[in-house]
């Protein structure tokens, strides 16, 4: 997804069969197990699968194309790790134009390995 | 209609008589002219010859031939002309009579049996061949009713940041993760319900007064998951198992030799503890309770693919990925004023 780029409600034309965005969308959420960097723009495009747009489904293409791009991605488990629990998190102050809602975000670290 | 003899007046009083005008020559290009036509030259293009990558063994696209050329039945009186259908469907009735699904009884006065059905489809191995023909059967479970056939259908699942928690832990602390199947995992669920159906095609010539008494969870009655993670929980309870508080499908066993803990979504299981002694006894266990099929260490559990080398695990989706990018770049080709238009 672009930069700065805020996702509204009614952007654009309706998609004439949004089932496929709905489809697509749904998968590339069971994705986001091994690929976290992929969650952020997942849990926007989630947000029209009411009433998706044509700027959604660019925005959906343009992940598509990212993935296809980047293949090899993987978490990576390492063996003598120290289990010690780190979490991050961050969150947009109202980032959501819609409703004025914070997007928040984390990570949480088993030692060395991402787990959430 | 004659000229008009004011526009050719006007014209002549611009040439003045008595100068020399000379023929205005056109002037000299500027640009030299180009040394070759820049149609003919061919722009220089790599030598390299491109290939799939053969990351997983097989080339994608024979899995894709493979699906596509195979023809799967859609009713029972398709299937039951070809040989390897009918083998299928004897398999499966074998394993429901093996499992104790059902008791054949005359139909209660009142009561009418839900109905069956026959799904059919083709099981691919890791490396993109024919693995086996399947048949299920599966009961109509949209003709049951909430109250009367089916109370609670919730089953629980493993959560994915618990499954990433466990790899991470086993990982780390060297453990070996092992991976293990139950065989038509829903038909060790036993039901509670009073549930009749109507008996399936191609057990016998079936009259209309007799129909099956259901004892086992048969596939797709709405109750079927719960009934059989009822029964998966039970049994590792007996096993002195204890589960866990935030996962509900997370089993531990704490000894003084050490821990097992199994993971289970629906009929897929992870096994890992500290102790290979008590994992093997774990595993005997369920095998002696199930039908377990046993996948040795794990390396493809829910399209997650981990790949063992020395300094710890990958785990990666890549073949979902492919498939998920294949898929889509095939169908949206009916899309395309759509992908062009965005």
């Amino acid at each position: 997804m672009e930069v700065n780029l805020k996702l509204h409600h009614e952007n654009g034309d309706l998609l004439p069969d949004p089932s496929m965005y709905r489809q697509l969308v749904g998968s590339l959420n069971y994705l986001t197990i091994t690929q976290p960097d992929i969650s952020f723009v997942v849990q926007q495009v989630s947000q029209f699968l009411q009433t998706p747009c044509q700027t959604h489904l660019a925005v959906v293409r343009r992940l598509l194309q990212y993935l296809k791009g980047t293949p090899g991605r993987s978490l990576f488990f390492s063996s003598g790790n120290f289990l010690q629990l780190e979490a991050y998190s961050d969150a947009d102050w109202a980032g959501c134009p819609n409703t004025r809602r914070s997007v928040s975000g984390w990570c949480m670290f088993l030692g060395s390995t991402l787990i959430s | 209609m004659l000229p008009s003899f004011d526009d050719v007046s006007t014209t002549v009083d611009r040439f003045k008589p008595g100068i020399v005008y000379q023929r205005r020559r056109p002037l000299p290009l500027s640009t030299p002219k180009p040394t070759s036509d820049p149609v003919l030259q061919e722009p220089r293009r790599s030598t390299w010859v491109s290939q799939p990558p053969d990351r997983y063994g097989f080339s994608h696209s024979a899995l894709q031939t493979t699906i596509d050329t195979i023809y799967v039945p859609k009713s029972y009186s398709e299937a039951f002309t070809e040989e390897c259908w009918r083998q299928a469907m004897q398999d499966e009735l074998r394993a429901l009579q093996d499992n104790h699904t059902w008791d054949i009884i005359p139909c209660p006065f009142g009561v009418k049996p839900i109905g069956c059905k026959w799904v059919y489809t083709i099981k691919m191995g890791a490396d993109g061949s024919l693995d086996q023909y399947k048949a299920r059967l599966v009961a109509l479970g949209n003709r049951q009713q909430y109250g009367l056939d089916y109370e609670e259908t919730f089953a629980p699942v493993a959560q994915m940041t618990t499954v990433r928690i466990v790899m991470a832990i086993a990982v780390s602390k060297g453990w070996s993760l092992h991976q293990m199947y139950v065989k038509n995992a829903f038909l060790h669920g036993d039901l509670e319900e009073e549930i009749y159906m109507t008996p399936p095609p191609g057990l016998f010539s079936s009259s209309s007064t007799e129909a099956c008494h259901l004892k086992r969870s048969l596939y797709g009655l709405k109750q079927a998951p719960r009934a059989w993670f009822e029964k998966f929980r039970t049994t590792l309870l007996d096993f002195t198992f204890t589960h866990s508080q935030y996962d509900y499908s997370l089993f531990f066993r704490k000894t003084d030799i050490g821990i097992v803990i199994l993971l289970v979504y629906v009929d897929d299981i992870v096994i890992t503890g500290s102790n290979s002694q008590l994992i093997e006894q774990l595993q005997q266990r369920l095998k002696s309770s199930f039908h377990m099929k046993d996948l040795g260490p794990l390396q493809y559990f829910l399209s997650l693919e981990a790949q063992h080398c020395p300094i710890g695990i990958l785990l990666h989706q890549h073949k979902y990925t492919q498939e998920l990018l294949s898929l889509v770049f095939r169908t949206l080709t009916q899309f395309l004023h759509l992908w062009r238009s965005t």
